[in-house]
């Protein structure tokens, strides 16, 4: 009892606690979250003692992290596991701590009490710290059982959690600090992802040899996991026989990261407290706008798109959107596209003049990486479309007019017709990239080129529809993800968990399809080919594949994506010394699948609207008459 | 008040229906019930002020007729069209300020209106003869071009009334229109709502200060707790409540003869003498005003002054709501 008396009162993280306690969301977290963490951690130790027992003795170079039992091996993969866990949950956790009370304006009453700057800061970074060890201390039964498997020796443990401390306290300060910096939550989200992504890519691509905050992970597992071989800083602060001392020298970049970062919150905690939750994007356009705008006065040049007051005939609502929104007017958008545009076109450049490798393999990685952003963008305006309306209460006036609630959503979408169409303007363009490829290798040198052209031919046309539709689709899953949820914030979380998790699940797909132990892709062996050894194995590929084209959010893409390659020789197939596609004898089958999964991705799109427009009304929360049939397949194609 | 019988026939009967009938409307969020039992006849043309402290369930009972409110017992008609039925219809003939309300803040006003005459599907020839209309009527037009989200509150205000009067609805649902509104604002609010009423136009209009309808409404609904407390025209409800109105005097004889002859005059229930004048506290159902000057005069009173008091609202707001909050 006295010992607790010393512990001084912390008002601040008790009502956090408190109020995480009290949401139901903070348990689907935790749950999802465990759930996740424990799986992979069963499939990596799975893993990492299959290949312990695989070959005897690994790492015949005797380290200071001696391999004994196999939980030498076990154990760093597992740990491993938490780096990225922490990386994509940690900031999720904080960004939202001081967003949330300007977002509920109680950040003055705040102030008034006898809290100190600095006691806030750190009993917010508290509240969220508590929580993210909760749940890393669901994977303890994991570790306790690589533990007992022996082999993991005590240096080692005393580093790991040290390491991992860390590594949560990193990411939380950076989450605290956009969280001071934005004015909404959904702001200091973005921001946080991307600031911590930026530092990651940019440390672990510049290695300076020197134990750079972000690095952590990837010394940790190339100092600890391989046992040694590959170098790194904690390799070589453990080869000099002090590893702890080591690990802790190692840390202290971290440590001044983390401290600055907190000086810095504290110091933006009453600067940006009451900051205009105007959105930024419009205000880096305004800024870029004078500059422009000056530079044009200086050049005596013209102004192509001017601000002029304009008004609606006849869809208001796709009208604002339109015209009135910065994702929507046309000259942000042609921004927009220039950033999107410009680096793709140069990668395509490149792929297109270097004809040493397989380019098209790159292409169709970079069809994915670009079908991530574009998603994400395309969430984050769709899921936003009636929460905004709410946060800024403007959606009373808009639903007591007579326009349906089907009509309200579809001109919702329509108005986002034009960031789709500029968002689809770098995957067209790789796909333009790809056909022009073809053409260049293939047509010359065989026999049916009639038929080759009309595949081109087939090609392009699919590729602008599945990208169409692929598009809407995600449009209408986050109106749907999003509608009912009364803050911005809360709708594009709930809609980029969904969204993301499809993404995710295509990098999964894409990752198996990749991997020639789970799936040969050019005999469509192994797992398909086992359990059907009765069926032509080339069919099963086929049949398997598109399956799993269906699960990937590019699927209709990639999907289609055979068929140019159903029709490249087979001299250009082995080039590069060895398959990578399937040699397919009949590009009819290849056009009958590809053709199945995008009539799939249509369908689930119209599907996804029609569930949608049904539901409009209580989407927007009032009662509307029953729709009719016209309304809800009607005047389907403008709006795909 | 009317019993349910008669508001049914005025409701169904071969007149004119009631611009808006509601029957036993209940309201209940999860376990929580916010309207309890509310019954209510407007026949058109009339302005009816809802008056109740905070939270007592006006913005429920205007959502639930504003068609925007899918779950409620009870019937709700808006000139005998049924809400949940024909809501389409509702939407068509109704105008409804919300209590909250925001303006998008990247349009002008003229845009805003635009935007709403499109969504009330004005056709496109008549759209600009009627935004000018509205503008002037709501003394906007010189704010025409200003961005929406720079406008003081009084303006953001009637601009949204001019909102609602685009496509000339029969019926008007504000809910608090006047409230955050400097002195001046209000002034010119309740100018704005004198003009609407003399268009005919059927008003429900709701407010917790209750000096604020007393000049405009023909009839008033005090609503507390999701339960109406009383309803009637002003002089009903003070009748009901017995409220007394307080007269002041000046008087030139001023003596305790006369102190007391005034205390005898029937329907005068106390007169307390103050520093200049004296406060006679009357009945009013047993006398008119003017039957106590009548009695002034013959009790040989030489009156310098004459002076009502306005109708106390608040007292009668404190004496209905009395120990009900708790
Ligand atoms: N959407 C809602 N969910 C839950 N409770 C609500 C909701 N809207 C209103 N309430 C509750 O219903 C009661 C009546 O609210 P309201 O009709 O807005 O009152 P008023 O407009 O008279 O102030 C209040 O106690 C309020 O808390
Ligand atoms: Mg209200």
């Amino acid at each position: 009892m006295i010992l607790w008396r010393l512990i001084p009162e912390l008002p601040l993280l008790k009502r956090e606690l408190t109020e995480l306690a009290a949401r139901r969301r903070t348990y689907v977290v935790r749950t999802v979250g465990a759930v996740v963490i424990l799986s992979l951690a069963v499939y990596f130790v799975g893993d990492a003692l299959a290949s312990f027992v695989g070959n005897a003795f690994p790492g015949e170079r005797n380290t200071t992290l001696k391999l004994l039992g196999a939980g030498a091996i076990a154990f760093p993969r597992l740990v491993w596991l938490l780096f990225p866990a922490i990386q994509i949950l940690m900031p999720s956790m904080t960004c939202g701590s001081i967003t949330i009370e300007k977002e509920r304006n109680t950040i003055g009453t705040l102030f008034v009490t006898r809290l100190s700057p600095m006691t806030i800061v750190l009993e917010k970074l508290g509240s969220r710290l508590i929580p993210m060890l909760s749940v890393l201390i669901l994977t303890f039964p994991m570790l306790a059982f690589v533990y007992s498997l022996g082999g993991v020796d005590q240096t080692l443990l005393k580093a790991t959690i040290w390491l991992v401390l860390w590594e949560c306290l990193l990411y939380a300060s950076i989450g605290l600090l956009c969280s001071a910096w934005y004015s909404t939550t959904v702001g200091a989200f973005v921001a946080s992802y991307v600031l911590t992504g930026v530092l990651f890519t940019v440390t672990v691509i510049l290695d300076f040899g020197i134990p750079t905050p972000f690095r952590l992970w990837v010394e940790y597992s190339r100092g600890m996991t391989m046992g040694g071989g590959r170098g790194g800083f904690l390799q070589t602060l453990a080869t000099m026989g002090y590893p702890l001392w080591g690990v802790f020298l190692a840390t202290i970049p971290v440590m001044l990261f983390v401290v600055c970062a907190l000086l810095l919150t504290r110091f933006l905690l009453f600067r940006r407290a009451f900051v205009s939750q105007s959105s930024l994007l419009l205000k880096i356009f305004r800024r870029v706008d004078f500059f422009f705008h000056n530079l044009n006065q200086q050049a005596g040049g013209v102004i192509v798109f001017a601000d002029r007051e304009s008004f609606p005939e006849s869809d208001p609502v796709a009208w604002r959107e339109r015209e009135k929104k910065s994702l929507g007017k046309a000259r942000y958008l042609v921004r927009i596209l220039m950033v999107l545009e410009l680096p793709v076109l140069f990668i395509c450049l490149w792929a297109a003049i270097d004809s040493s490798g397989l380019p098209t393999r790159g292409l169709s990685q970079l069809l994915l990486v670009i079908w991530s952003v574009v998603a994400m963008i395309v969430t984050m305006k769709a899921s936003t479309l009636l929460s905004s309306e709410r946060a800024r209460e403007t959606m009373e006036a808009l639903l007591s007019t007579p326009m349906t609630g089907a009509s309200i959503l579809r001109q919702k979408i329509m108005g986002m017709h034009r960031l789709m169409m500029v968002l689809a303007a770098p995957l067209l363009s790789v796909h333009l990239t790809l056909i022009l490829m073809y053409m260049n290798f293939s047509l010359s040198f065989t026999s049916g080129m009639l038929f080759q052209l009309f595949l081109l031919l087939m090609y392009g046309g699919i590729s602008v529809l599945s990208t169409w539709m692929l598009m809407n689709t995600i449009a209408w899953v986050s109106v749907l993800c999003g509608a009912r949820c009364t803050t911005q914030a809360r709708s594009v979380m709930t809609a980029m968990v969904v969204v993301g998790s499809w993404i995710c699940l295509s990098w999964t797909v894409f990752a198996i399809q990749r991997n020639p132990l789970v799936y040969d892709q050019y005999s469509g062996a192994n797992l398909v080919g086992v359990y059907g050894r009765n069926y032509d194995p080339a069919e099963i590929g086929l049949a398997g594949r598109s399956f799993l084209r269906m699960l990937r959010i590019d699927g209709a893409i990639q999907a289609n994506d055979e068929l140019l390659t159903s029709i490249t020789s087979a001299a250009f197939r082995t080039e590069s010394g060895r398959y990578f596609r399937e040699a397919v004898e009949n590009p009819v089958s290849e056009i009958l699948f590809s053709l199945l999964v995008v009539v799939w991705h249509v369908g689930l799109c119209w599907g996804v609207r029609w569930i949608a427009l049904r539901r409009s009304s209580r989407l927007l929360g009032r009662n509307d008459e029953n729709l009719s049939t016209e309304e809800l397949f009607g005047a389907g194609l403008q709006t795909g | 008040m009317k019993t349910g019988e008669q508001a049914v026939a005025g409701a169904v009967g071969s007149q004119k229906p009631m611009a808006i009938s509601l029957r036993n409307l209940r309201v209940t969020y999860g376990k929580f019930e916010a309207v309890k039992g509310i019954s209510l006849d407007i026949p058109q043309g009339e302005v009816f002020g809802f008056i109740g402290p905070n939270g007592a369930g006006k913005s429920s009972t205007f959502r639930v007729l504003a068609t925007l409110q899918p779950k409620f017992l009870g019937q709700a008609l808006v000139c005998g069209l049924d809400v949940l039925r024909q809501p389409q219809k509702v939407r068509d003939i109704m105008g409804f300020v919300p209590d909250f309300f925001g303006v998008y803040e990247d349009l002008t006003s003229l845009e805003y209106l635009h935007f709403f005459a499109a969504a009330y599907r004005i056709p496109m020839e008549k759209r600009k003869s009627t935004i000018d209309d509205v503008l002037t009527l709501t003394d906007m037009s010189h704010k025409a071009h200003s961005p929406v989200d720079g406008l003081s509150r009084g303006m953001k205000q009637r601009l949204a009334l001019a909102r609602v009067l685009l496509h000339d609805p029969k019926v008007l649902l504000l809910d608090e229109p006047s409230s955050g509104l400097d002195p001046r604002a209000r002034i010119e609010m309740r100018e704005l709502l004198k003009a609407l009423r003399e268009m005919g136009k059927t008003i429900l209009i709701s407010s917790h200060i209750l000096s604020e309808l007393s000049q405009l409404c023909t009839r008033i609904g005090i609503i507390e707790l999701g339960k109406m407390v009383a309803q009637g025209s002003l002089e009903d409800i003070y009748r009901q409540l017995q409220v007394m109105r307080v007269v002041h005097i000046r008087v030139e004889n001023a003596s305790p003869e006369l102190y007391e002859r005034v205390k005898q005059i029937p329907g005068v229930h106390e007169v307390e003498q103050q520093v200049d004048r004296w406060a006679i506290r009357l009945q009013e159902h047993d006398a008119s005003i003017a039957d106590l000057h009548e009695s002034l005069v013959a009790a040989k009173a030489r009156l310098t002054m004459f002076q009502p008091e306005a109708m106390d609202m608040e007292t009668a707001f404190m004496k209905l709501t009395e120990g009900k909050t708790v």
